[in-house]
């Protein structure tokens, strides 16, 4: 239970997700100049470091920024130590610049070390959140996938060790690149979609104004993701037999989500949409071809670097990035208001949510992140190096777009703003 | 049984399937399915008020509410008539002095018709409202509910019907705080009195917002009881800053209801 008085910090996940922002632009940005890159093997330095700027960078640390505003509000628990999540910033951070700048120069030994640095930031994320849980009465959906995306988490990162220690001294046995899927698909299925898929089942309700999801959806969702996942990993590992059976449990959690995310858009009390929302829907629909996709691959259906990286752009540059963004416009002006004006609020006006955010920035943004991502799926499958430097183009756009929206958010903590409250109320209504 | 003094919140309290007959009723009680307009209007509107907004004799609807809950229809609507609020006369002295640039004024139609919660944007104008001015508020149905809100900020009202679903009103001070065109208050009785505010369903921060705005009113020995769908962890050090004693629990699951009182040490 939460002690009253001990209020959950406003600054703390706010520069995780400020952080987090800056990496997205500058892996939006990092896209057309790589476009040649990208037309090639997905394997390459370069690439490489493009995905860890987005997984490690842009995903990773949101979520992590995210789970210290949401653990209070969702499983009504105290953060363990936000002192230690200062220092895990600090950390991250540090070991994220140094793995993204030693695959881009393929510097291995640089590589891991900073992956150590990494894990190191991971282990405390892992120990303050599984602390922040522990004793935990209700375990709610969202408690259980929150436990299993923190086992997928410190799995993910032991293998990522190993796999940076593995380029300076040879060691582990199979071959490079079913190794590296695993990898991949463990970060992807079994840290990022149990995390976003626990915490949407309980904060899109509270911005749809819907009823909370309830009924069998929730156990195909966790037994799909906890049968599922494992059966993927080990069958890219070594037992092949494994990946269709792991896929289609995988593809069962995803149907699960997606018709509670139906259901709850349709059973919404709100009758207008708001860009943040409307992000997080899209993102939930980029989910299908992601996960046919997959379902493709897995059955054998499909193959080749090139419909493999149409997979991972949906996935991360659709799903989780465009999820992420729309999350994002909910979290970042919810935080800054509290920070700034909730000290205020029924003592001197102050300016509702919609009144701190930038409607026609988040319009641009949304607009312009879906079409991007869209178009480089479908450049990315045609290997094209112009098409896909347009499609960057676009998705730098929009990815600058957000930043700049999220930037006037911010603004409102500088000490001019926050002085002068009652000038950030607009006369008339804001949207 | 129910009574035309009853207010709206205990009315679908007690009769929650009442809140679809109402709607079928009249359209204007089709707000009431708003869940936001419900938590504002609801706990401050009587039936015989809600009679007015719709315009419909407050027997009529009275003798209605009590076939819709099963209850016996007696003969005693007459009172309720007596007991409306009355019809805003011509308009006050105090306001025809006034010239535009004394009128603040805000028009909350659209936002209503899209769905959105118009009580911050209100407060925000009335905060605006400098001694010497009037708000003049536009809204699509006559917003009884905020008489009685700003009545105890010493604003009087005076009230133009436009159109069925088009209401202008103008609150203002008159230097005698309330007038008798607003309805008093129910005088605090000496032991505690606990107000109830239902948040459950808003969309954050508007519980917090509301929660702290209806703190500033809060009367010497009143309570206010929220009632919430989750534990407000950020609600919590706001009260504690401010000088309020709180207290949770958890009557069912899925509800939360704090408790919240002014320390007696005050702020």
């Amino acid at each position: 239970m939460i002690r009253p008085g001990a209020g959950p910090s406003a600054t703390l996940p706010l520069r995780y997700l400020l952080a987090a922002a800056l990496a997205f632009a500058l892996a939006a940005l990092g896209l057309p100049w790589l476009a040649g890159e990208l037309a090639g093997h997905y394997y390459h330095p370069r690439v490489v470091a493009l995905t860890h700027t987005v997984t490690l960078g842009w995903i990773t640390l949101t979520i992590m920024g995210a789970s210290y505003q949401l653990i209070p509000i969702v499983l009504e628990r105290p953060v363990w130590s936000e002192r230690l999540a200062r220092w895990q910033f600090v950390v991250l951070v540090t070991g994220i610049v140094g793995m993204v700048g030693h695959f881009f120069i393929a510097e291995w030994s640089g590589l891991a070390w900073s992956a150590a640095l990494v894990g190191l930031g991971a282990a405390a994320h892992v120990t303050n959140a599984a602390l922040s849980v522990r004793g935990l009465r209700a375990w709610t959906f969202t408690a259980r996938l929150v436990a299993l995306a923190l086992a997928g988490l410190a799995l993910t990162t032991l293998f990522g060790l190993a796999l940076a220690a593995d380029r300076v001294v040879k060691f582990l046995p199979g071959s490079f690149f079913p190794t590296l899927h695993a990898h991949f698909h463990l970060a992807l299925l079994g840290w990022v979609l149990p995390i976003v898929i626990g915490v949407a089942a309980r904060v899109y309700p509270m911005f749809l104004l819907a009823p909370e999801p309830r009924g069998r959806p929730a156990r195909l969702q966790l037994w799909g993701l906890a049968l599922g996942v494992p059966a993927v990993v080990a069958g890219l590992l070594g037992v092949p037999a494994l990946v269709p059976a792991g896929a289609l449990a995988v593809a069962a959690a995803v149907a699960g989500h997606l018709a509670w995310v139906v259901e709850m858009a349709r059973g919404r009390r709100r009758p207008e949409l708001d860009w943040g929302l409307r992000f997080a829907l899209t993102g939930a629909a980029f989910l299908v071809p992601a996960t046919l996709l997959g379902l493709g691959f897995a059955l054998g259906l499909l193959e080749g670097p090139r419909v493999g990286l149409a997979y991972a752009v949906f996935a991360l540059g659709g799903w989780a990035s465009l999820t992420i963004a729309g999350m994002m416009l909910k979290i970042v002006p919810f935080l800054v208001w509290y920070r700034v004006y909730a000290p205020l609020a029924g003592r001197a006006p102050v300016p509702t949510l919609a009144q701190l955010s930038w409607p026609a920035g988040e319009r641009a943004a949304y607009a312009l992140l879906t079409a991007g991502a869209l178009a480089l799926a479908v450049a990315g499958a045609s290997g094209d190096p112009g098409w896909i430097r347009a499609a960057g183009l676009v998705l730098a756009g929009g990815a600058v777009a957000l930043v700049a929206t999220l930037g006037r958010v911010v603004h409102h903590m500088m000490p001019c703003a926050a002085r002068h409250p009652a000038g950030a109320v607009p006369q008339a209504n804001a949207r | 049984m129910i009574t035309a003094d009853e207010t709206i919140a205990r009315l679908l309290d007690e009769h929650p399937a009442l809140v679809d007959f109402l709607a079928s009723y009249h359209p204007h009680f089709e707000r009431l399915r708003n869940r936001l307009l419900r938590t504002i209007m609801a706990p401050r509107v009587t039936v015989a008020d809600a009679a007015r907004i719709a315009g419909v004799p407050p027997g009529e609807l009275l003798a209605a509410l009590r076939r819709a809950a099963g209850e016996p229809v007696t003969d005693d609507a007459s009172p309720a008539v007596a007991a409306a609020r009355p019809i805003a006369g011509p308009r006050p002295e105090a306001l025809a002095r006034l010239g535009e640039r004394d009128l603040v004024r805000v028009d909350v139609r659209d936002d209503i018709r899209r769905g959105e919660e118009p009580f911050a944007r209100i407060m925000a104008a009335v905060k605006r409202t400098a001694p010497g001015q009037a708000l003049v508020l536009r809204a699509p149905f006559e917003p009884i509910p905020l008489y009685d809100v700003l009545g105890r900020r010493g604003f009087a009202h005076w009230t133009e019907r436009h159109a069925a679903d088009d209401w202008s009103v103008w609150f203002y001070r008159d230097g005698r705080g309330a007038t008798a065109a607003a309805a008093p208050a129910a005088p605090a009785p000496a032991a505690a009195r606990a107000v109830t505010l239902d948040v459950r369903g808003l969309e954050p921060p508007m519980p917090m917002m509301l929660v702290l705005e209806r703190l500033d009113t809060l009367g010497a020995g009143e309570e206010l009881d929220v009632i919430h769908d989750r534990r407000p962890v950020f609600l919590y050090p706001q009260l504690d800053d401010r000088g309020f004693a709180h207290e949770t629990d958890e009557p069912e699951p899925g509800t939360v209801r704090i408790r919240i009182r002014r320390r007696a040490a005050g702020r």
